[in-house]
């Protein structure tokens, strides 16, 4: 009988082989460009999840024997034991203790920003925007982008705060001590940053990374590619906002500024893999790889070859 | 066309390498264990039947002092779907009564499904319309009796007496029928 704890185990081998191949051609064509980088991470979090439904439309797949014939489904695992403990179960048990770690961190982080976002709606409208650059950069670079003009709203804290909100009604959110800190091109370019995540609907696309996230929690691997996948959304507004400005130079000033001014945000556990993803940003935009254009219907070979993988294969 | 071929290539490559490293990394517990990849462990005989859309044999004679349900229910890979039901001894919990049998009819049973009888001739025996190879150890209690019971060939193995064996052997019907 195949269990809830059988498909689970499923799952996380889709995510680790559909993980594996979109990573060996990320690296190996390579693919510099994020939103073909995004794109691909994306079928990794996206197939497990659809094929797994489609089982019960073959139910010759759920057979025991079928199921006995996936990888890392043979009875062997559960006969190596460690501490009595069969090896695919504590293999499974650690990957949905760091998977919930992983999900759980992020979450809260979540509910802080939305926190902080839903004070910044509530004090914005009464904040006076004393600085004339702010609303003109958004105009400018909205038009530039061919989106609406987005509401902004000021933010009464010490942290440096940028960031865009809102799936249907984009706004967004500044701290007064960060315009402070920004000169007007660097906060120019910061601007033209949050539109581009508002002109791709980048924060639909983060909500629904959630969502995937939330029906996975238990899969470290979706967790980490998520991730990643949010630091590419970061690389694509960074693209879209030089491309806006005609320069990368201010973007990269901006970054470093706000990275110095989080100071005690950037220490701990996670500071490294922060300043890390900072110094990664800044060095691609200072030294852009050039992207190999790649050939007509890669998407949907890659799809194909990944469905057949998973599918017959694993 | 070259980048075309360049793309699939690299993506064949991602998809063998990944697909050949987790097949090796599948292949080492059951190696270590020393029981070949593909056999299917069964939970129930019913979870056989569902899984093999037909019932396995077993005797309709059975001694009290063995347990029931089945302690291992096996299916090896292979033609004629060659499968083995294990029972134990109510009271050591040692397997005695092994049935193999061919889910198709006929087939070879593989040494690491049913290991051969070592020391053990054979003479024909016509046991109640039964007729079958009797094959006796010399060197332990095992036994067996070899021949076709519905259709299917099968290997009735017991630590035990000739006659139970054989009522049992004679007994063999398809579970639950």
């Amino acid at each position: 009988m195949v269990t809830l704890h059988d498909l689970a185990a499923q799952l996380l081998l889709h995510s680790l082989t559909s993980a594996l191949v979109v990573e060996a051609l990320i690296r190996r064509l390579p693919i510099a460009d994020p939103s073909t980088r995004v794109r691909y991470r994306t079928l990794v979090l996206v197939l497990p999840v659809l094929l797994l439904p489609l089982a019960w439309a073959f139910p010759e797949r759920l057979s025991v024997a079928s199921w006995h014939r996936m990888l890392f489904f043979s009875p062997a695992w559960d006969d190596v034991q460690i501490a009595g403990v069969g090896l695919r179960t504590a293999g499974l048990a650690v990957a949905a203790v760091l998977g919930l770690a992983l999900f759980a961190r992020d979450l809260g982080r979540e509910v802080h920003v939305w926190r902080r976002d839903h004070d910044a709606v509530r004090l914005g409208p009464r904040a006076p925007l004393d600085d004339e650059n702010i609303p003109r950069a958004a105009r400018t670079m909205a038009e530039r982008a061919g989106t609406p003009v987005p509401l902004i709203y000021l933010v009464d804290t010490p942290h440096p705060v940028l960031s865009c909100h809102g799936v249907w009604r984009p706004r967004i959110a500044i701290s007064r001590s960060l315009a402070a800190m920004l000169t007007p091109p660097q906060l120019e370019t910061a601007i033209a940053h949050e539109v581009a995540h508002i002109a791709r609907r980048d924060v639909l696309t983060h909500w629904l990374l959630l969502g995937l996230r939330a029906v996975q929690w238990f899969n470290p691997i979706a967790h980490l590619i998520a991730r990643r996948l949010g630091q590419e959304l970061e690389w694509r507004a960074d693209d879209d906002a030089v491309r806006m400005t005609g320069s990368a130079v201010p973007l990269v000033k901006a970054l470093v500024a706000s990275a110095r001014a989080r100071g005690a945000e950037f220490l701990g556990l996670l500071g490294r893999g922060r300043i890390h993803a900072v110094e990664e940003r800044c060095r691609r935009l200072l030294n852009p790889r050039p992207d190999e254009p790649l050939p007509a219907g890669h998407y949907a070979w890659t799809s194909a070859a990944l469905v057949g993988l998973l599918w017959f294969v694993v | 066309m070259v980048r075309q071929i360049r793309f699939i290539g690299i993506l064949a490559t991602s998809a063998l390498l990944t697909a050949g490293g987790l097949r090796v990394a599948d292949a080492l517990p059951p190696w270590l264990l020393g029981t070949p990849r593909g056999f299917v462990v069964y939970d129930t005989l019913a979870e056989a039947t569902r899984d093999l859309r037909t019932r396995l044999l077993v005797p309709a004679f059975f001694p009290s002092d063995l347990a029931w349900p089945p302690a291992r229910i096996v299916r090896a890979p292979g033609e004629g779907r060659p499968s083995l039901v294990a029972f134990t001894d109510q009271r050591t919990g040692a397997e005695r009564l092994l049935v193999a049998q061919c889910v198709d009819g006929d087939c070879e049973f593989p040494p690491e499904l049913l290991a051969p009888l070592e020391n053990a001739p054979v003479r024909r025996i016509l046991s109640g319309g039964f007729e079958a190879d009797l094959a006796v150890s010399t060197s332990s209690a095992w036994r067996e009796v070899r021949g076709e019971r519905l259709g299917r060939r099968v290997i009735v193995r017991f630590e035990g007496d000739e006659t139970t064996l054989l009522r049992m052997a004679r007994s063999l019907h398809r579970e639950g029928s």
